[in-house]
């Protein structure tokens, strides 16, 4: 098939959506590094905090390594989250006002939710309860 | 159309005359897995703010996490998140370009399931200290 585009189009790459493969590569970075992020942090909450007390949260949280990885898992986690939710909304969502507003909601319920991880994490490691 | 002298050349693909087929359940299933866990991402940061800050919402939510219908909710909630685990590692090695033959999408696909049920059955045995 002929290439009906400029050569300036082809060497910017950046397509009809005028965004290039950058959503696309960066959902896949961040899945590679949610397989052994996720791995530990579920088999964790299953079998270490899933019956602890909040003061046995709190002392597991008082590890670093637990804190930051959990604190990495999490911020990970959102920000794919993130991207996969505003590939879902925009394939089956076609009304603009619709669309628009569940991908603002999106983006900001995704900050919230880091920023809420991040203030509660913060607190079990450096406070306790 | 039945008249039509082209009756017998194929149309386009209607959805009533798809054969059933395990990839396309589990090309949906794993959309409908990713809306699933991030969910449940959601609940678990609401559960570490609780545990942070809210002794009463802490309760709250162990009393329905160790009720006999919270762990059947968990055993599903941990199966889901292990299929889609399973099926997106499938979906990266795709991403590679490799894995496309016929028998390698289905086998693929089989192992994805074989994996979540695998690991949920594992997970929870040692919770309950089945083994």
């Amino acid at each position: 098939m002929s290439d009906l585009r400029t050569p300036l189009a082809r060497v910017r790459g950046l397509g009809s959506a005028h965004d290039g493969v950058h959503h696309w590569w960066v959902q896949r970075v961040s899945a590679l590094a949610l397989i052994p992020l996720s791995l530990w942090f579920v088999i964790s909450l299953m079998t270490q905090l899933g019956n602890a007390d909040r003061v046995g949260v709190a002392d597991w949280f008082e590890s670093p390594f637990h804190a930051l990885l959990t604190l990495t898992f999490l911020l990970t986690g959102l920000f794919h989250m993130r991207l996969g939710m505003q590939v879902i909304v925009e394939d089956y969502v076609h009304k603009k006002c619709m669309k628009t507003a569940l991908l603002l909601l999106n983006t900001y319920g995704s900050l919230a939710l880091m920023a809420l991880a991040f203030i509660s994490i913060c607190k079990l490691h450096f406070v306790g309860i | 159309m039945a008249s039509s002298p082209h009756a017998s050349r194929p149309l386009s693909p209607h959805l009533s005359i798809y054969r059933f087929h395990l990839s396309m359940v589990l090309s949906i299933t794993h959309r409908i897995a990713s809306m699933v866990v991030s969910g449940l991402v959601a609940l678990v940061i609401v559960w570490l703010w609780a545990a942070a800050y809210s002794e009463p919402c802490f309760a709250a939510l162990h009393d329905i996490t160790s009720s006999t219908i919270g762990q059947g909710a968990l055993v599903l909630a941990s199966f889901v998140f292990f299929l889609k685990l399973g099926t997106g590692m499938r979906h990266l090695v795709w991403d590679t370009g490799a894995g496309f033959r016929l028998p390698w999408v289905g086998g693929s696909g089989r192992a994805a399931i074989a994996f979540a049920i695998l690991a949920t059955a594992l997970t929870w045995a040692i919770v309950w200290e089945v083994i």
